[in-house]
């Protein structure tokens, strides 16, 4: 998409991730959290993908652009971030089941038995 | 290619022991239960002979192709320290020393695991007895074959503990346990100084700028001849240190107060390893050490003169003993002190030539002893048997020549190598000149102690074998209740005939059955009078066989000291054995004299006050736990108190303080967190943007 | 044009987002959610990152959405899911944090961005025929980055077993 520039991406992965932030810490419902969670690792996944997409290159003299000569770093960490959001989830909706099962009502403001 | 050779012999000699250890310790319990303790016992009793005997074959092989001339060959097996400045490595040494004590090991050795089979028989911890037995022949080899002291002195802390070990075999017992206590807490004194000496010879070998850095080996100390002679004083200590440690592992003087609470351990142990060979280690150390001891005058003649002392006192002390083996411990004191008067006089091999000689009758002493115990229902009190050469006549025999070897007459062994170690102490130069000093006092002090050894082998022989009456025909219970005054603690809870009690004081409430007036002794089996046979054809023929040659084999390896002839020794020798003897038989003949009967209020003052050691004994042992319960009663009272309370108290106090006062920004709300890591970020994204980028 | 568009687009997503923590009921948070997902897989499509488009919308939208949901159907039949959030402080200073560190970070990428006159940084760099496709990705992933694949499988790997054993009732 020629005529954005990389801010206007960048600016929208920060401003996601913020909210993602911000949510975590006003929201008690555990699973609202945990869909913050999910929204700021999406804002990373947007912020490396347009990096990837803006990151200078140039090719030798006489060099055809190919494939390999594109760096996929960029997508292949966005695959990673995926698949360890993707175990993240499992888990942590796992426990969520697991506390629903002790207790009627879940707030994570209940769940302080780890207090000093 | 020679080297490579003996490596292959060496490594066999020393890992036999070594995989026969593991197999009884780890296969022996599962055999017990899958096998039944008889056929356990048929199969380990010779498996662990094996892991004796084939080293012995190997060593006998090793002779051969050694041959009589050759010179030490030093083979290296694996490194071990292997540092900059230092190498100790995994070495051995093939010499006649070596040689001679492995053989002495491995041989008598076999006889005695032999023996063992059949007097551990009902034991059921058959199989933790042989892993201790097969990991002690381990640990001895190490120790004899070791090329440098650091691998010698592994070897000799290996000898210690299956020492200990063994002492308390039957450790249900208390007394037990504790003699096998006194005997490790004695020996760790002795390693003290042992220890001590090594640090001294490290620093003064390491000192010198010297082209080797296997310094501690024995090829390259005694190479470095220079270095001794320059630091006579250094060399004078490093030899008094060393025989610290030697006189705890040989029970001499100062530290011999172990040997007799060994005797607690099984028969076979006292047999192996507190008369044949461990208690000869310190005596072996010397003799490795030869070539350092020669260039002090003033070890040498302290060796001699404790040693001579040892010799005496043991033997006076063996005349208030009635435990038969209380008197066979004594009496390897009083001859371990024989062998380190040789080595004072500077004439070691003398005193391996005795370790060898008196390797094959003490062990036959002791196992013998041990048949005699075996047929009188474990009761060792001298004073109850009479006349057993009745009953037992093949014991008899073999005791009674291991008696005539022990006591000095010709042709038995014994009266070679004390020959040679009193002719030698007599005729010593140790001094430079001839005439009268320390050493020379030793020998006639130990041609004294031969005459007594006559006396109370005499004693001993008489009581046990002969005499007029079967004493224990007129025992009652007033009699056995009188044994228990023996001024020696009881040491072994004897119970049924041939019983070897595991829990004795279990069993004793059992099928308690004491030695009674129609008790009849029976002959011990084939597998246990064999070795007794085997040792008795040695004690009479090594004298006269290895007489001379055998010192001359060991120059090789061995240093000693010119010492001139004295014609008189030979005779003076015999002499002081037949008297010892006859006046022995003037006095027993007829079994148990009055004046040292039950009643040991009738007891001559002298012959009570022997019976405890002098009080020696009761004065060191009592005096070190008192003042070490004083010691302990001060550190729990004050150091306790102030100390510990006060100073780690405090410490954990205040750490428990500040843990509670951080411990309420613990609060469990997930969310609070949360913000608080956000606020985190933000004052480090802030912190970047400032510090770093420099603001706008 | 373009520009307009991504201007749509982007604010699209930053009030999907906004809903997501905003909104009172938990489902309503969770469609939030998926509509801020395509908005954004239909971002990677601008980015000519086609495979990690349909990636978004197979596996967030249709899998890990679908597991949320299903958790918030499962768990609203048993208890009162739609807590009511108090008006803390907690609020207003969450609010206050998230805006300094948006501005923090957007100041801190802008101005470096802003110092650096050369145009790759304002244009999309030239791309080859097959940039996005899933080809130079699957190569990329099974050659060089073979390591580090096979330990995030790995990682799934024990999170199914342990989501597993978390969630299983406990037989007595």
């Amino acid at each position: 998409m020629t005529g954005v520039p990389l801010i206007g991406y960048l600016a929208l992965s920060i401003l996601m991730f913020c909210i993602g932030a911000v949510g975590v810490v006003i929201r008690r419902n555990p699973i609202v959290i945990f869909m913050c969670i999910e929204l700021m690792l999406n804002a990373a996944n947007l912020a490396f993908l347009s990096f990837a997409r803006y990151q200078p290159w140039k090719p030798a003299v006489g060099q055809i652009p190919t494939v390999n000569a594109y760096d996929v770093r960029g997508q292949v960490m966005v695959v990673f971030v995926m698949a360890v959001a993707a175990a993240e989830v499992a888990v942590g909706l796992g426990i969520l089941m697991a506390i629903f099962r002790l207790r009627d009502r879940v707030d994570v403001d209940d769940l302080n038995t780890l207090s000093g | 290619m020679r080297t490579t050779y003996f490596q292959q012999d060496v490594l066999l000699i020393i890992l036999c022991p070594i995989v026969g250890f593991l197999i009884q310790a780890f296969l022996g319990g599962i055999a017990k239960k899958k096998l039944g303790p008889s056929s356990t016992r048929n199969l380990f009793g010779f498996m662990a002979v094996l892991a004796v005997a084939v080293p012995f074959v190997v060593t006998l092989r090793v002779l051969t192709n050694f041959g009589p001339v050759s010179s030490p060959l030093v083979v290296p097996l694996a490194p071990w320290i292997d540092l900059n400045s230092f190498r100790a490595p995994f070495e051995f040494l093939i010499d006649p020393l070596s040689l001679t004590m492995l053989l002495v090991i491995t041989g008598i050795g076999s006889l005695i695991h032999l023996y063992a089979i059949g007097y551990m028989a009902k034991d059921k911890d058959f199989t933790r007895f042989f892993t201790y037995m097969n990991l002690f022949i381990a640990a001895m080899t190490i120790l004899v074959l070791a090329n440098n002291l650091v691998l010698l002195f592994v070897g000799w802390e290996g000898v210690g503990l299956c020492s200990y070990l063994l002492i308390g075999f039957w450790y249900k017992d208390k007394a037990n346990t504790i003699a096998a206590n006194k005997a490790f807490i004695v020996n760790r004194i002795g390693d003290f100084g042992f220890m001590i000496g090594l640090f001294l010879l490290y620093c003064l070998m390491s000192s010198k700028a010297h082209r080797h850095t296997r310094f501690l080996s024995y090829d390259v100390l005694r190479t470095s001849i220079e270095t001794f002679h320059n630091h006579p004083a250094i060399v004078t200590g490093i030899c008094l240190l060393l025989f610290v440690g030697a006189c705890g592992k040989s029970a001499q003087f100062p530290l011999y107060f172990w040997l007799p609470d060994a005797m607690a351990g099984p028969t076979p142990v006292s047999a192996l390893i507190h008369a044949a060979t461990m208690v000869t280690a310190g005596v072996f150390l010397l003799n490795r050490l030869s070539f350092l001891f020669v260039f002090s005058p003033v070890a040498c003649g302290v060796v001699a003169i404790v040693g001579a002392f040892t010799a005496l006192f043991a033997a006076v002390i063996a005349f208030g003993q009635t435990d038969i083996k209380k008197v066979l411990a004594y009496s390897t004191v009083s001859q371990l002190g024989f062998m380190f008067v040789a080595c004072g006089a500077g004439g070691f091999s003398a005193g391996i030539f005795h370790v060898v000689t008196h390797a094959f009758f003490k062990a036959l002493l002791f196992l013998g002893s041990g048949a005699v115990i075996y047929a009188m229902a474990h009761n060792q009190d001298m004073r109850n048997y009479g006349k057993l050469s009745k009953y037992l006549p093949i014991t008899f025999i073999c005791m009674l020549i291991a008696f005539l070897a022990i006591s000095g007459i010709p042709p038995f062994a014994g009266f070679y190598s004390k020959e040679a170690i009193i002719g030698d102490a007599i005729g010593n130069q140790v001094f430079g000149g001839s005439g009268i000093n320390l050493v020379t006092v030793a020998g006639y002090t130990a041609l004294f102690a031969a005459l007594l050894t006559g006396f109370y082998m005499a004693r001993l022989t008489w009581l046990t074998f002969l005499g007029k009456e079967e004493r224990w025909r007129s025992i009652s219970t007033d009699h056995s209740h009188h044994a228990e005054a023996v001024p020696t603690p009881a040491l072994e809870v004897q119970d049924a005939f041939g019983f070897f009690a595991s829990e004795p004081l279990q069993l004793e409430e059992e099928d308690h059955e004491e030695l009674t007036a129609d008790h009849n002794p029976k002959e011990v089996p084939l597998i246990m009078s064999l070795p007794l046979v085997v040792l008795a054809i040695g004690s009479i023929a090594a004298g006269f066989l290895l007489n001379g040659k055998l010192v001359n084999w060991l120059q090789e390896s061995v240093q000693t000291l010119p010492f001139h002839e004295v014609s008189w020794v030979t005779p003076a020798g015999i002499t002081a054995g037949v008297l010892g003897i006859l006046v022995g038989i003037a006095v027993y003949f007829q079994g148990l004299p009055q004046k040292e009967g039950w009643d040991i209020g009738k007891w001559s003052r002298f012959r009570v006050w022997a019976g405890s050691q002098f009080g020696y004994d009761k004065a060191v042992t009592g005096g070190a736990c008192a003042s070490g319960n004083d010691i302990a009663n001060f550190l729990s009272s004050q150091f306790e108190r102030w100390i510990i309370e006060g100073v780690l108290g405090g410490i954990a106090r205040t750490a428990k303080r500040i843990g509670d006062l951080i411990k309420t920004t613990q609060t469990g709300f997930a969310r609070l967190y949360a913000a608080v890591i956000l606020c985190g970020v933000i004052g480090l994204v802030g912190w970047i943007f400032i510090s770093v980028r420099g603001g706008f | 044009m373009n520009l307009l568009v991504f201007a749509v687009l982007a604010s699209a997503a930053v009030l999907a987002a906004l809903g997501v923590i905003l909104s009172k009921s938990a489902i309503r948070s969770a469609l939030s959610l998926v509509l801020n997902f395509m908005l954004l897989a239909i971002l990677y499509f601008t980015l000519h990152s086609e495979t990690l488009g349909v990636l978004q919308v197979v596996v967030y939208t249709g899998a890990i959405m679908v597991l949320f949901l299903f958790v918030i159907m499962l768990l609203s039949t048993q208890g009162n899911i739609n807590l009511t959030e108090s008006r803390d402080v907690k609020k207003i200073v969450g609010g206050l944090a998230g805006i300094s560190l948006a501005a923090l970070i957007g100041v801190q990428i802008y101005l470096p961005l802003a110092s650096v006159p050369a145009p790759q940084f304002h244009a999309p760099q030239p791309i080859g025929p097959s940039y996005g496709a899933p080809e130079p990705l699957g190569l990329a992933l099974f050659t060089r980055y073979g390591y580090p694949f096979e330990t995030v499988s790995l990682l799934l790997m024990i999170g199914i077993v342990g989501s597993i054993m978390l969630a299983k009732r406990r037989v007595r």
